[in-house]
C-alpha cells in the first residue's frame, strides 16, 4: 500500500466525520468517555467507522480523543490499552467493509488543561501525557498521528515535541477557532500556521467549533500563508441546545454545499461534531471531481507568539528591540544575577510601547547558569507580552532548552559557517522551527569581502536545505563592522545584504549599532547607516526601539518607500511631537501625571501618588546637593506612613494606598544611584511565595510592593511554589523572614505542609502568613509565627523584626 | 460602561465613591479589558435532580425547581495576562483591574441570565456556585464537564480544584413556575453576613 503522505497527494481522501455524536446515538451513557467504548463495546465502534468507509472515507480516526493517562486513570486501564483496542477497531471495520485502500489515523485529543504560566500543567509534563499515547499509537500499527481540537497553540507544540520524539508517523495536526476568528488562548490563523510548519508537520488545518460556513474566513487566511496541504473538518454548523441536548442544523445536502467553495484549497476534508456518514457521502459525492490544490511554497519567513505572528516578506522591514542584552549595562546585569524579572520585563514594556516587533533576549554574563536563566527569563517575558522573541545565545545547551519551551516559533540567533554551529544549531531549527540568523563567518574568522561572506551564506543555506529547512526562514547577517576599524566596513556589509537577497533569494539581519563602535555622536552614524541598510533589503533591524532617531529612519524609510499607506503609522507615530523626547514610560502608569503639581513637596506627591512626578521631583532633590537619608527620612517616609495611617483607619484604600507605594518606590529607584553600592545592596531580608497549587498571587504581589516601598529587600519565588523549593533557598539565602500566601481552602493544605518542612529544616526564620481563607485561628494552629489580616500589617511585622 | 459602585465595592471602598485618581485607573482598565477580550460562554438546561443530591444547601435553593440552567462565563487567558502585566508596570492598577473583572464578570452573568428564553410562566432563582453554602468546590469538575467547558471555553481546574483562566463564572440557576423565587437583589440569600464585599 502507499505511504499515506503520497496516498493524500495523488487523489482526493477524505477523513470521517463525528464519532462521539454517533456513539451517544448507539446509547452512549452520558458522562461515560467515549474511548471506553473502544474496549467495552467495540461492535458499536467498529459500526461508526465501517459507515464511514462504507459513505467513501478511507482515513478513519481512532476513538481515543480522550485517552491519555490522566483522563483514564479513574477507569483503570492504560493509554496502550485503549489505543491498541481502538486501532485494531478501525482494522477490523475496513475488513467488514472489504476497505483495503483505508488508513487509520490515531486520535489525539487535547489534555482538557490548562498549560503554565496560566494553568498549572507543566509543559514537559503535557509532553509526557502524549508521548505515552503517540507511542502506543506507533505499536498498535496506526497509520498517521491526528492531533485535533486544539485551542491552544502551546499545547499543540507539547503534543507536536511528543510525536516527533515518540514516533516516525507523519503528523497531521488541527485547531479549533470559534466565532471570534481567534483560538481560546488568543491565536490567530497566522500564529498557527507559523507554529506548524516549523514543527514541520505533514497536514494541518480546523476542525470542530464552526461550520463551514464561518470557518471560511480563517480557513482562507491560513490558505494564503500556508506552504503545506491544508486539512477542513468543519462541524454540521453551530451547536444550538435544544431540550439539554446539542444539535447541529446543517443537513448532508447543505454541508456539501457549504464546503464546495473550500475544497480548492483542502488537500483533505471531513467533518467534526454533527456530521454523518451522509454528510461524509454528500461530501464526496460533490467535491470527488475538484482537483487537489496546488500548494505554492511561500516566500514569507513567519515567526510567532502564542498569539501573534510577525511576517518578514523581503519588502516590509520589522524592529528587533536590542534592548535585553546585559553587555554594557550594568542594571539589568545586576538583575538577571538577582532574578529580578520585573527589571526584564519593564524593558520590554519599554521597547514594546516603542513599536519594536520583536525583542532579542540574550541574558550571557559570565558565571551565569545561561540554560535555566534564558528559559527563565523568556518564559517570564512570554506571560506579558505577545510580542514573538529573537533567542540571542553561543550556547546550544540554552538554545535548544529555551527554544524547546518557546510558546511560538521564534528567530534563532544564531548560527555560522563553523562546523559546530552548523552540527549543534541546524537540528534544532528542524526539530522545533524558527527563524535562523545566519551569521557569516567561520573558522577563517569574518571575510572581508562580501563574496567571502555570501560563500558563508551558501554553505549555511545548503546544509539548512539538507536538513529540509526551508530557505524563506533563513535570514543572512551581514555582520555590522565598526566604520572607525577599515573605511570599507560598512559598505561591505551594505553589500552582503543586498546580495544575500538578490543573489541567494535569502531574508536579512543586521545588529545596526555597531557600525559608530569607537566615534563621536554615535547616533548620527548609527541614523544615516541604518537608512542605507533598509535600502539594501535589510529585513531584521537589531536596534535600540527607545531611541527616537533610529525609529525616526524607519518609520521615514517605511512612509518614503510605499510600505505606510497614507503615511499612517508615521503620522501616528509623530503628530502632536516637536523636538526629539525621551521614552516616556507606559501612558496607563499614572493617569494624574500630567496635573499640576504646583508647590507640592515629594511628600504630597507620594501622597498622592504621582509616579513620574516623585521620581522627577527626588532627583531634583538630589541634585540639588540635598542629603540622601534627608529626602528618605524627611519625605518619603513620612509619606508612606500617612498613607499607611490613613488606610488603617479606614480614610483611604488599596488603590491608593498602592499607588503610594509606588510612587515611593519610583523614587527610592532614583535616589539608590546616588547612594553608595553599600547603604543599597545586601542580602534579601523576606521571602515571598504563594503555596504549592496556589496559582492566584496579586495579594503577595501588593504585600511585596508595600514592602518594596519601606525599602525592605523582598525575594519574590512566585506562585506555586513546592514547600521544598522555599526551604532550600531560605536555607541557602538565609532569609530572616518567609511570607506565604494562600487563597483558597483547597490550597490552604500547601501552608501547612510548607510551615512544617520549614521548622523540620530547624531555619532560624520566622513565618508570616496571609491570603483570603487564612484567620488568626488558623495561622495559629500551623504554627505560623505571624498572622497578617492585610498588606500593612506584613510592613508592620517587618518593622518589628528588622527595625524601622 | 460598568457600575463604578461595584467596583469601589470591590475594592473595598463600601458605599463611598472612588477618588478621581482611582476612578482614572478604572477607566484606563476597563478600556483596556473591554477593548481587546470577547468573552465567552456557554450553558445547558438540565433535570434539577442532577444536583439535589449533592448539597442541601442547593436542594433547599432549588426546592421549587424541575430544572436548572448550568452555564459558564470566562474572560479567557487575556484577562489573565493583562493582570499579569498590570502587576508587573502598575500594583495599583492590577488591584482596579481585579475589581474591574469582578464587577464586568457579575454584570455579563446578570446579562446573561437575564437573556435566557424561557417559556411562558418560568422564573429563574438567583445563582447557586459550587462553593456557596455547603455544595462543595469538589462538585466544580463535574460541573464543567456537563458543559464541556474545557473544549467550548477553554475553562479547565488545575489539580488544586481552581478555575483557570481565572477570571471565570460557573453557576446554576433554578427554572421555577413561582414569580417570588426570581430576585435579583445580589448577596440577598447568603448568610455569610459579616463579608467584607457583602452588597445590600
Amino acid at each position: 500500500m502507499k505511504p499515506i503522505l503520497e496516498a493524500i497527494k495523488e487523489k482526493r481522501h477524505y477523513l470521517d466525520g463525528g464519532l462521539g455524536s454517533m456513539l451517544q446515538a448507539a446509547g452512549l451513557p452520558d458522562g461515560l468517555l467515549p474511548d471506553l467504548w473502544s474496549i467495552q463495546n467495540p461492535e458499536a465502534v467498529q459500526n461508526v467507522h465501517r459507515q464511514y468507509l462504507e459513505a467513501g472515507c478511507r482515513l478513519i480516526a481512532t476513538n481515543t480523543f480522550g485517552t491519555n493517562a490522566q483522563k483514564l486513570a479513574p477507569y483503570g486501564v492504560t493509554p496502550r490499552e485503549v489505543m491498541t483496542a481502538a486501532v485494531a477497531n478501525v482494522r477490523a471495520a475496513m475488513d467488514q467493509a472489504g476497505v483495503t485502500d483505508g488508513y487509520v489515523l490515531a486520535d489525539i485529543g487535547p489534555t482538557g488543561k490548562l498549560l503554565k504560566p496560566y494553568g498549572d500543567l507543566d509543559f514537559e509534563d503535557a509532553v509526557a501525557l502524549f508521548a505515552d499515547t503517540i507511542a502506543a499509537a506507533q505499536e498498535a500499527g496506526a497509520d498517521a498521528i491526528l492531533i485535533e481540537t486544539m485551542s491552544d497553540l502551546y499545547e499543540m507544540k507539547a503534543a507536536l515535541v511528543a510525536a516527533k520524539e515518540n514516533c516516525s508517523l507523519p503528523i497531521f495536526a488541527s485547531c479549533i477557532f470559534d466565532t471570534t476568528g481567534k483560538l481560546l488562548t488568543g491565536g490567530s490563523p497566522r500564529a498557527m500556521v507559523a507554529l506548524m510548519e516549523g514543527m514541520g508537520v505533514d497536514l494541518f488545518g480546523l476542525n470542530c467549533g464552526l461550520g463551514p460556513k464561518e470557518m471560511a474566513g480563517v480557513f482562507e487566511q491560513m490558505w494564503a500563508d500556508a506552504s503545506t496541504p491544508l486539512l477542513l473538518q468543519p462541524n454540521a454548523g453551530l451547536p444550538r441546545a435544544e431540550g439539554g441536548k446539542t444539535v447541529y442544523d446543517v443537513s448532508p445536502a447543505d454541508y456539501a454545499q457549504q464546503m464546495l467553495p473550500l475544497a480548492p484549497m483542502a488537500t483533505v476534508m471531513g467533518g467534526c461534531c454533527g456530521t454523518t456518514p451522509a454528510h461524509l457521502k454528500a461530501l464526496i459525492e460533490a467535491t470527488k471531481e475538484i482537483p487537489l490544490p496546488v500548494v505554492t511554497q511561500k516566500d514569507a519567513c513567519i515567526i510567532s507568539s502564542y498569539c501573534q505572528a510577525v511576517v518578514m516578506d523581503g519588502k516590509d522591514p520589522v524592529i528587533i528591540g536590542e534592548r535585553i542584552n546585559p553587555t554594557g549595562k550594568k542594571k539589568l546585569q545586576a538583575a538577571l544575577r538577582e532574578g529580578d524579572t520585573d527589571y526584564v520585563l519593564n524593558e520590554a514594556f519599554r521597547q514594546e510601547d516603542a513599536g519594536a516587533h520583536i525583542l532579542d533576549v540574550n541574558v550571557g554574563l559570565p558565571g551565569i547558569e545561561e540554560p535555566a536563566v534564558l528559559t527563565r527569563t523568556m518564559e517570564a517575558i512570554q506571560e506579558v507580552t505577545g510580542l514573538p522573541l529573537q533567542l540571542d545565545t553561543a550556547n546550544p545547551e540554552a538554545m535548544e532548552r529555551a527554544l524547546r519551551r518557546y510558546n511560538g516559533k521564534a528567530l534563532i540567533n544564531s548560527v555560522n559557517g563553523k562546523e559546530e554551529s552548523l552540527s549543534a544549531i541546524l537540528p534544532l531549527v528542524k526539530k522545533y522551527g524558527g527563524g535562523l540568523v545566519c551569521l557569516c563567518l567561520d573558522d577563517n574568522g569574518i571575510p572581508e569581502t562580501a563574496e567571502g561572506r555570501l560563500a558563508i551564506a551558501q554553505k549555511i543555506l545548503d546544509r539548512a536545505q539538507a536538513l529540509g529547512i526551508p530557505r524563506r526562514d533563513l535570514l543572512v547577517d551581514g555582520l555590522t563592522m565598526p566604520v572607525s576599524a577599515g573605511k570599507d566596513n560598512a559598505k561591505v556589509t551594505l553589500e552582503t545584504i543586498r546580495r544575500a537577497k538578490e543573489e541567494l533569494g535569502l531574508k536579512t539581519a543586521l545588529g545596526v549599532s555597531n557600525v559608530s563602535f569607537g566615534l563621536p555622536r554615535r547616533e548620527l552614524l548609527n541614523e544615516s547607516f541604518f537608512t542605507q541598510a533598509l535600502q539594501n533589503g535589510l529585513d531584521g533591524s537589531i536596534i535600540n526601539p527607545l531611541s527616537e532617531p533610529m525609529m525616526g529612519a524607519f518609520k521615514a524609510y517605511r512612509a518614503l518607500n510605499g510600505l505606510d499607506d497614507q503615511c499612517q503609522d508615521y503620522m501616528e507615530t509623530f503628530q502632536n511631537t516637536t523636538a526629539p523626547v525621551a521614552a516616556s514610560p507606559a501612558p496607563s502608569a499614572s493617569p494624574k501625571a500630567a496635573a499640576d503639581t504646583g508647590d507640592m513637596t515629594l511628600c504630597q506627591m507620594v501622597c498622592k501618588g504621582l509616579k513620574e512626578k516623585s521620581a522627577a521631583q527626588a532627583k531634583t532633590l538630589a541634585d540639588s546637593g540635598k542629603a540622601i537619608l534627608d529626602i528618605i527620612n524627611g519625605e518619603l517616609v513620612p509619606a508612606l506612613d500617612e498613607v499607611g495611617k490613613g488606610f488603617e483607619k479606614g480614610t483611604l484604600f488599596l488603590p491608593q494606598l498602592l499607588m503610594s507605594a509606588e510612587a515611593a518606590k519610583e523614587a527610592f529607584a532614583v535616589l539608590k544611584d546616588y547612594l553608595p553600592a553599600a547603604e543599597t545592596g545586601g542580602e534579601p531580608q523576606i521571602l515571598l511565595a504563594t503555596v504549592k497549587g496556589d496559582i492566584h498571587d496579586i495579594g503577595k504581589n501588593i504585600v511585596k510592593v508595600l514592602l518594596e516601598s519601606y525599602r525592605f529587600r523582598v525575594l519574590d519565588l512566585g506562585k506555586d511554589v513546592a514547600p521544598e523549593t522555599i526551604v532550600a533557598t531560605a536555607r541557602e539565602r538565609k532569609i530572616p523572614v518567609v511570607g506565604l500566601s494562600a487563597l483558597m481552602t483547597t490550597t490552604a493544605p500547601a501552608m501547612v505542609e510548607t510551615i512544617r518542612q520549614v521548622k523540620e529544616a530547624g531555619l532560624d526564620c520566622k513565618v508570616v502568613v496571609g491570603g483570603a481563607v487564612i484567620t488568626q485561628d488558623y495561622a495559629d494552629s500551623i504554627g505560623a509565627d505571624h498572622y497578617a489580616p492585610d498588606a500593612m500589617d506584613t510592613v508592620h511585622y517587618a518593622q518589628t523584626i528588622f527595625g524601622d | 460602561m460598568l457600575d463604578r459602585q461595584e467596583i469601589a465595592r470591590y475594592l473595598g471602598y463600601g458605599r463611598k465613591p472612588m477618588p478621581p485618581e482611582v476612578s482614572a485607573l478604572a477607566d484606563a482598565c476597563e478600556r483596556e479589558l473591554t477593548g481587546g477580550i470577547i468573552p465567552r460562554f456557554t450553558s445547558r438546561r438540565m433535570e434539577v435532580d442532577r444536583f439535589t443530591a449533592d448539597s442541601r444547601d442547593l436542594a433547599h435553593h432549588l426546592r421549587h425547581c424541575r430544572e436548572v440552567i448550568l452555564y459558564a462565563i470566562t474572560l479567557g487567558s487575556e484577562a489573565d495576562r493583562l493582570l499579569r502585566r498590570w502587576s508587573v508596570r502598575n500594583m495599583a492598577q492590577a488591584a482596579v483591574g481585579q475589581a474591574v473583572c469582578a464587577a464586568w464578570l457579575d454584570q455579563l452573568a446578570a446579562d446573561y441570565v437575564a437573556g435566557l428564553s424561557l417559556e411562558e410562566g418560568e422564573y429563574l432563582t438567583p445563582p447557586f456556585s459550587p462553593g456557596y453554602g455547603d455544595w462543595s468546590l469538589d462538585h466544580q469538575q463535574t460541573v464543567l464537564d456537563l458543559l464541556d467547558a474545557p473544549r467550548r471555553l477553554g475553562l479547565s481546574l488545575t489539580r488544586a480544584g481552581m478555575l483557570v483562566p481565572e477570571k471565570s463564572i460557573t453557576a446554576l440557576v433554578g427554572v421555577s413556575d413561582r414569580p417570588e423565587e426570581s430576585c435579583s437583589q445580589k448577596c440577598m440569600r447568603c448568610k455569610k453576613k459579616d463579608c467584607p464585599f457583602r452588597a445590600d
